[in-house]
């Protein structure tokens, strides 16, 4: 089906990018993101060929947005809960390192801890995805609420929470490594 | 409006609708501080915005990319599969569902209908150790199709374990249905049960004449067809009379197997009235009825109504039907057996005709007395090892027992009733 592919390659195009940043930030690794972004698609031409011309195009167009990313939200968290189940055996370490940072670690966290993504490691988990969904997606709170199972009520206020909290780390914490734009909002 | 409200941060966001967001605009006009609040929102959303798109853009390899537009060709190339109506899981369930339904239907209801009519088997039972008949099922006299056609009493005889010679089934005189004033209906009149509580010793003072006829005969059915349908039996020798006739067209048990279920008929003894033998009282004053049932045994708290009611017989004058019923007052409960005794001074034989179940919890027995003074038949011989009885010279005419059991849990007990016939006329 020529008229698929077409549109698979178009879906591609337009949210390949999006979909593999959204999973990185959930599953903090690129190429499980990339497995997990992989798998929507696929499941998308598979719901496809099940659901031939059950919706109109425009009908399909208005849902898929939402749809790849609810996919890829719940591929990701069900990656997250099979690598969680995996305990790595190492039984040929009989040293153990210490727990504490190493030089590079403590200045890599100082450094994090300076920037934007380090404000934003600070939030809870549900707040950081808001966020990036807001943000970084340009998703309603409607969509968002699709995508996250929950209430718009519940996606305003993540939000809310997450916005007032970032406003004051930022007042607590020196903007070192700031960007441009922060340095110029504060 | 508080500035630290949801409200604003979507109105900052652009998310509010233009009603609410106008009722915003409006109150931000006089609220500064949730203006500036506003303000702080709308540039640190520009801010995030501005760095999180400006994050480095991952795609997918040139892998990923080929396998999924090989599982998209794949796809392509299974054509959809068209599944006929009749075998998609719906409707195979649905079609599942109804024979399942079916089935059930098929087979619980005719046996759940077959539990509703059927009632406790009936059994009467002499007492031990005296000369006593049981009566058993014969063959069935009647073709399947006669019993389909003519639903009449079952060809059952009886079975006598008497060893005393003097229990010869008499016939009755058959009265001709043509000239009997008694056909189609029941002359004995209904007995008032549960009327009133009786205490013991009862003796029944229910006027007869106050009652209706009694409703033993089908009502849907004329008499006189139920006599022409039931007399051209091959084992009658003896044309059954009306009222028989007429009693036996209320319930037809015509096999062992509908024998058991008689509990919600009327339960004869014989096919044929007239081979029912009588009992002579000298013999075996004491009759056992039993009535096998599942229930416990009948719980009397108070009282029950039995109701003595003596008509003439139609077919011998000189004899009299005698029915005497029994009702608890309270609903649920059965009796399960009694036992009738006759009073010698008043009846010289007896003979029992039916039982009637048809109402749980009320038993009614129907029998044909000889009166002392009647009696026809040869003077019996003394037994030699029953135990003699001294003459009471009461009106009484018979004594029913009732096992009972006490409501409170007590010890089991025999309720007594003597019912006479002087009250009933």
């Amino acid at each position: 089906m020529p008229s698929d592919i077409a549109e698979l390659r178009s879906l591609l195009d337009r949210y390949e990018r999006p979909l593999v940043r959204y999973a990185r930030g959930i599953l903090g690794e690129l190429e499980s993101a990339r497995d997990v972004v992989q798998e929507t698609f696929i499941k998308w031409i598979e719901c496809r060929a099940h659901n031939t011309d059950l919706e109109s195009a425009e009908a399909r167009a208005a849902h898929t947005e939402a749809w790849l990313f609810t996919v890829c939200r719940n591929r990701a968290i069900d990656y997250q809960r099979k690598q969680s189940r995996i305990v790595p055996m190492n039984p040929l370490a009989p040293e153990r390192p210490s727990e504490e940072p190493g030089p590079a670690a403590a200045l890599e966290n100082r450094e994090l801890a300076g920037s934007l993504v380090g404000y934003l490691e600070m939030l809870s988990i549900n707040q950081q995805e808001v966020i990036r969904l807001k943000f970084q997606n340009d998703l309603s709170y409607k969509e968002i609420a699709d995508i996250t199972n929950l209430s718009v009520t519940n996606v305003g206020f993540l939000l809310h929470t997450a916005l007032k909290k970032l406003r004051s780390l930022m007042e607590e914490l020196p903007p070192n490594h700031f960007e441009l734009p922060i340095r110029q909002m504060l | 409006m508080n500035c630290d409200d949801p409200k604003l941060t979507a109105y900052a966001l652009s998310e509010l609708d233009p009603k609410d967001a106008g009722e915003i605009r409006e109150m931000l006009e006089a609220n500064k501080a949730a203006s500036a609040e506003v303000d702080s929102t709308i540039a640190l959303a520009a801010t995030l915005r501005a760095h999180l798109q400006a994050e480095p853009a991952v795609e997918l390899t040139e892998t990923d990319r080929a396998e999924i537009f090989q599982a998209a060709r794949e796809w392509a190339q299974v054509s959809p599969k068209i599944v006929p109506i009749w075998r998609r899981p719906s409707v195979l369930s649905a079609m599942a569902a109804c024979l399942v339904v079916g089935l059930s239907i098929g087979l619980l209801f005719p046996a759940v209908s077959a539990k509703m009519r059927s009632g406790p088997p009936i059994a009467v039972r002499p007492s031990l150790p005296a000369p006593a008949f049981n009566i058993a099922m014969g063959e069935s006299a009647a073709a399947p199709g006669d019993n389909a056609a003519t639903p009449d009493l079952a060809s059952s005889t009886i079975a006598s374990r008497a060893t005393t010679p003097y229990l010869p089934a008499r016939p009755i005189p058959a009265i001709p249905a043509e000239l009997n004033p008694n056909r189609g209906k029941l002359s004995i009149p209904a007995p008032q049960l549960a009327t009133r509580a009786v205490t013991e010793p009862f003796t029944a003072s229910a006027p007869t004449s106050a009652g209706p006829p009694i409703a033993l005969n089908s009502p849907k059915r004329p008499a006189g067809s139920a006599t022409s349908k039931a007399t051209p039996q091959r084992k009658r020798a003896v044309p059954a009379p009306a009222i028989v006739n007429e009693l036996a067209s209320t319930k037809p048990t015509n096999s062992q197997s509908d024998w058991g279920q008689t509990g919600k008929g009327i339960a004869f003894a014989e096919t044929s009235v007239a081979t029912i033998p009588f009992v002579r009282v000298a013999e075996q004053p004491l009759l056992s009825v039993s009535v096998a049932d599942q229930a416990p045994p009948m719980k009397i708290k108070e009282s029950i109504a039995p109701v003595l009611n003596a008509e003439p017989c139609p077919w011998a004058p000189g004899n009299r039907l005698v029915r005497f019923a029994f009702q608890p007052q309270f609903s649920g409960t059965r009796i399960n057996a009694l036992q009738v005794e006759f009073n010698p001074d008043r009846v010289s034989e007896y003979r029992l005709i039916g039982v009637d179940r048809r109402n749980p919890g009320l038993l009614s027995a129907l029998f044909e007395i000889v009166p002392t003074a009647k009696s026809t038949g040869s003077p019996s011989e003394p037994l030699k090892y029953q135990p003699s009885r001294p003459a009471t010279h009461s009106l009484e005419l018979l004594t029913v027992r009732v096992p009972s059991a006490d409501a409170r849990g007590g010890k089991p007990a025999v309720r007594e009733f003597s019912l006479s016939e002087s009250a009933s006329r």
